[in-house]
């Protein structure tokens, strides 16, 4: 198989073919995707901060689904494939962001660890304010999720979608294929372990 | 954690979780085939009661900001922290929450400071637009009213966006005012009427807000608020991506969801959100998504104030719920109407100043600090005699002149339960009136139906201090000793500093036999103040039993000074300079004893300080008759210098004869 990632930008039928392949069960094509989708929303990303006040506007779900419009090129791929896209991109984005905080943590060790609360979070919208809050939760947030894998499979997945790449209740089940009932029930069992997890992680105090 | 475990938490975490949160902890247990399981899923519905909008939260304010810094090398951002902007000298950030992002920064050439607010502009949105967007704030920009913040300049920015230089404002946002605890009735009124009054000012004006919430209101130092940003919420919309909606959604209409077009009573509705927020600490709709925060607003009905929060009154209440109707039409329609209602509400201003100067008198915890609590009390009752709260404090007031000595106890009960029942029936909701009425009745022995006014009194307000601590003094008396430390525990977490809750823990730990532990507790209350005389008496009386006489004579003798009143201070003074070999003292402090027991309420006191003394049947004769007040009652079942006297075998009876064992 072939890409042409190496000279400029995949064109949209590589996307198509790649994704089709994938479909039929090409795990190369996987191989193949990740990386193109990886560079694009790292593009993407780059591309917003240089805008002057751009992070405001800038978020993990614009930013999949912005690389899914790119990267067809408009082509129709049908409403499986745009699915399938979706999913892998969220998990790009996942690893993206995991690959960014094991990063920071690398670069920050030996610094002495921010007590952060968690409860600063809750219902608060300017309450991560430094950087460093940020770097804190994220790397928190990545530890949690790996837990979460470890412990079910199908919740850490149904995050990766929701969470990563903003995709719908209904776009989710698609992906994952279980019914939208479930993916709604395993959000919502998720999302109380997950936030518990990071409580710890976080170091919350009950109230 | 099996898989089998898992599937029964999750099983049973489903079933429970669309109970309401109270009843959820007793399903599970009830259902649950081990207590581990119940456990795990009690904690899990907790989280997620508590992680409401906690993931867009971290979505926008963590994930989003590090997606954009992660080209950078480190974490500096974007913007500039440092430098200029047009003629401004950029000096902090101040916020990068939500929309666009605000400096303080100083204008070098008219010297003073402002707040920048720096507004991406949409790089495809039509110049026409923005011009139009642009010329709107500039207009917006001109209102003048005390209770909107001054906008000194809008201009386009060089680099592709527009900033906005408005007045600096020492102050906090009522977004973290709210954040610090519930406000008082009054403040969210005074808040409430202020933005009120900026909206009149900008509706007469033609200017619709689009953006009412906390974060947009600066309360400064002296209580005057301004809101701030108007005109600018479009200008913010209009640079944001299309797909989705600007500004915080959960302050938005319904009608603001749907893209409708929009009139002044938006801000009314939004008014209406700031309102219930302030009041009950959370916002009215509530979801876990963008998507189910747009369903509550649009579907919900909002829990009744009157269940999180039973002092608002119910007028109050009425103006929020009409200030979030569904339909605009059934809202105020404009909000000269809002502050008409609000203004009709607003409680006699002089009574409420009285009310809470004698909340301040009553702080100074001392006789005359008390007396004064109560002048203020009955002068705000004088100018609003419908002042159900200035009831209460009256109420609670005499209890304390009573539990001191300051006031004869029957007198100083009856007086107390005129003014909680008066204070009940003017304001069924008043916890404060329940507890002092549950605590005048648990003195008249009715326990039964003192428990009930305790648990009535905690089920509408689970946050007001001091009823933990009366229930545990009723507790204390029934001997219901596990219950009344865990209600003492309650106390002293939502008030760490009370003194008698510090004090009593103490108490009923030397109660339950741990001495060791009630003596770091009394020195614990003795860091909080060393003033209080049932510490330094009960101190006291427990170093006397344990043979530590001059510490045993210090604290005694303080706390004579502070309450010559205190039922058996100077009995277990004379007690212990007999201890001392001091027998002309004990001598002469026993006469005083008698001589000041000239009146009635004195009769407990002098029989107390004869039972300290060993004189039993002194004791007892006197005992007969007299009426316990909840202090002298839990002094007889608790003073370790009182160990002999409840070894006597007419003791049981004496407690029989109230029904107690």
């Amino acid at each position: 198989m072939t890409t042409d990632t190496d000279n400029g930008d995949p064109n949209p039928g590589t996307i198509t073919r790649l994704l089709s392949n994938y479909e039929h069960g090409d795990s190369a094509a996987l191989e193949a995707l990740f990386p193109i989708i990886y560079d694009e929303l790292h593009e993407l990303a780059r591309r917003h901060r240089r805008r002057w006040s751009g992070d405001t506007t800038l978020d993990t779900t614009a930013l999949v689904h912005e690389a899914y419009l790119k990267l067809s090129g408009g082509a129709q791929i049908g409403a499986r494939s745009r699915v399938h896209f979706l999913r892998l991109a969220s998990r790009v984005m996942r690893q993206l962001l995991a690959n960014y905080s094991r990063d920071r943590r690398t670069a920050k060790r030996g610094g002495a660890l921010v007590h952060f609360r968690i409860d600063h979070l809750v219902d608060g919208d300017l309450a991560a304010e430094t950087p460093q809050d940020r770097s804190l939760v994220l790397t928190a947030l990545d530890e949690s999720l790996r837990a979460l894998e470890a412990a079910d499979r199908r919740l850490y997945e149904v995050v990766e979608c929701r969470f990563f790449g903003g995709l719908t209740v209904e776009e989710t089940a698609t992906a994952i294929d279980v019914s939208a009932a479930t993916v709604k029930r395993d959000w919502t069992l998720a999302r109380a372990w997950l936030f518990r997890d990071l409580e710890t992680r976080l170091g919350v105090h009950e109230p | 954690m099996s898989e089998k475990t898992f599937g029964s938490v999750r099983d049973l975490f489903e079933r429970a979780l669309p109970l309401p949160p109270s009843q959820q902890a007793d399903f599970v247990r009830a259902t649950a085939p081990h207590a581990d399981i119940a456990d795990e899923v009690i904690s899990l519905l907790s989280a997620y009661e508590r992680s409401n909008g906690y993931f867009e939260q971290l979505s926008k304010d963590v994930v989003a900001p590090l997606l954009s810094a992660m080209h950078a090398g480190d974490t500096a951002e974007a913007q500039p922290d440092a430098g200029m902007l047009a003629h401004y000298e950029i000096i902090e950030r101040v916020t990068d929450g939500g929309m666009g992002v605000v400096y303080k920064a100083r204008d070098t050439r008219l010297r003073r400071m402002v707040a920048l607010k720096c507004v991406p502009r949409r790089q495809t949105s039509n110049p026409g637009a923005h011009a139009r967007l642009m010329a709107e704030a500039r207009a917006a920009s001109a209102l003048d009213n005390p209770n909107i913040g001054v906008v000194y300049e809008i201009g386009e920015a060089p680099s592709d966006g527009a900033f906005i230089s408005m007045a600096w404002y020492e102050g906090e946002t009522l977004r973290a005012k709210i954040q610090r605890g519930l406000m008082p009735i009054d403040e969210v009124i005074s808040i409430a009427s202020q933005l009120g009054a900026a909206l009149v000012a900008a509706h007469t004006a033609g200017i619709i807000h689009r953006d009412v919430k906390p974060a947009n209101a600066i309360v400064t130092p002296a209580g005057v608020v301004k809101l701030l940003d108007f005109g600018i919420a479009q200008l913010m919309s209009a640079a944001a991506d299309d797909n989705s909606i600007a500004g915080t959604i959960a302050y938005m209409s319904p009608e603001q969801t749907t893209k409708a077009k929009l009139d002044a009573r938006t801000d009314i509705w939004s008014l209406g959100v700031v309102m219930y927020e302030m009041l009950t600490g959370r916002r009215p709709f509530r979801g876990p998504d963008e998507e189910s925060l747009i369903d509550a607003i649009r579907n919900d009905v909002p829990a009744a104030l009157a269940l999180l929060r039973p002092d608002v009154p119910p007028m109050l209440a009425t103006i929020v719920e009409t200030c979030l109707k569904k339909s605009a039409a059934e809202r105020y329609q404009t909000a000269e109407q809002l502050c008409v209602a609000l203004k009709e509400h607003t409680t006699d201003r002089e009574a409420y100043e009285l009310y809470l100067k004698g909340r301040y008198a009553w702080g100074q915890r001392n006789r005359a600090g008390l007396q004064d609590a109560l002048a203020y009390f009955s002068g705000a009752l004088d100018r609003d005699p419908t002042f159900a709260r200035a009831h209460a404090a009256m109420a609670e007031a005499y209890v304390n002149m009573s539990n001191f000595g300051y006031l004869p106890t029957s007198e100083a009960l009856a007086r107390a339960e005129v003014s909680a029942n008066r204070a009940i029936a003017l304001d069924t909701a008043l916890a404060e009136a329940y507890t002092t009425r549950g605590f005048v009745r648990a003195s008249r022995a009715a326990y039964a139906e003192a428990e009930k006014d305790f648990l009535k009194a905690r089920s509408l307000n689970p946050s007001y201090a001091w009823n933990y601590h009366y229930y545990a003094l009723l507790l204390t008396m029934l001997g219901r000793l596990d219950e009344a430390s865990d209600s003492l525990r309650a106390c002293i977490e939502l008030d760490p500093l009370s003194l008698p809750a510090n004090t009593t823990l103490a108490i009923v730990a030397m109660m339950q036999g741990c001495s060791a532990e009630a003596r770091r507790q009394f020195e614990h209350a003795l860091t909080l103040s060393r003033d209080f005389p049932l510490t330094l008496y009960y101190l006291g009386a427990l170093s006397a039993s344990e043979q530590r006489i001059p510490e045993a004579i210090s604290l005694l003798e303080q706390a004579l000074r502070l309450a010559p009143g205190f039922p058996g201070v100077r009995a277990a003074l004379a007690y212990t300079c007999r201890l001392a070999e001091r027998p002309a003292d004990a001598q002469a402090i026993t006469q005083a004893m008698e001589q000041s027991a000239s009146d009635p309420t004195s009769v407990t006191t002098l029989a107390l300080g004869y039972a300290v003394l060993g004189e039993h049947d002194k004791a007892f004769e006197m005992l007969e008759t007299v009426r316990w007040s909840v202090p002298t009652l839990i002094l007889l079942r608790a003073d370790p210098l009182l160990a002999r006297f409840r070894a006597d075998p007419r003791y049981p009876q004496l407690l029989a004869r109230d029904g107690l064992r």
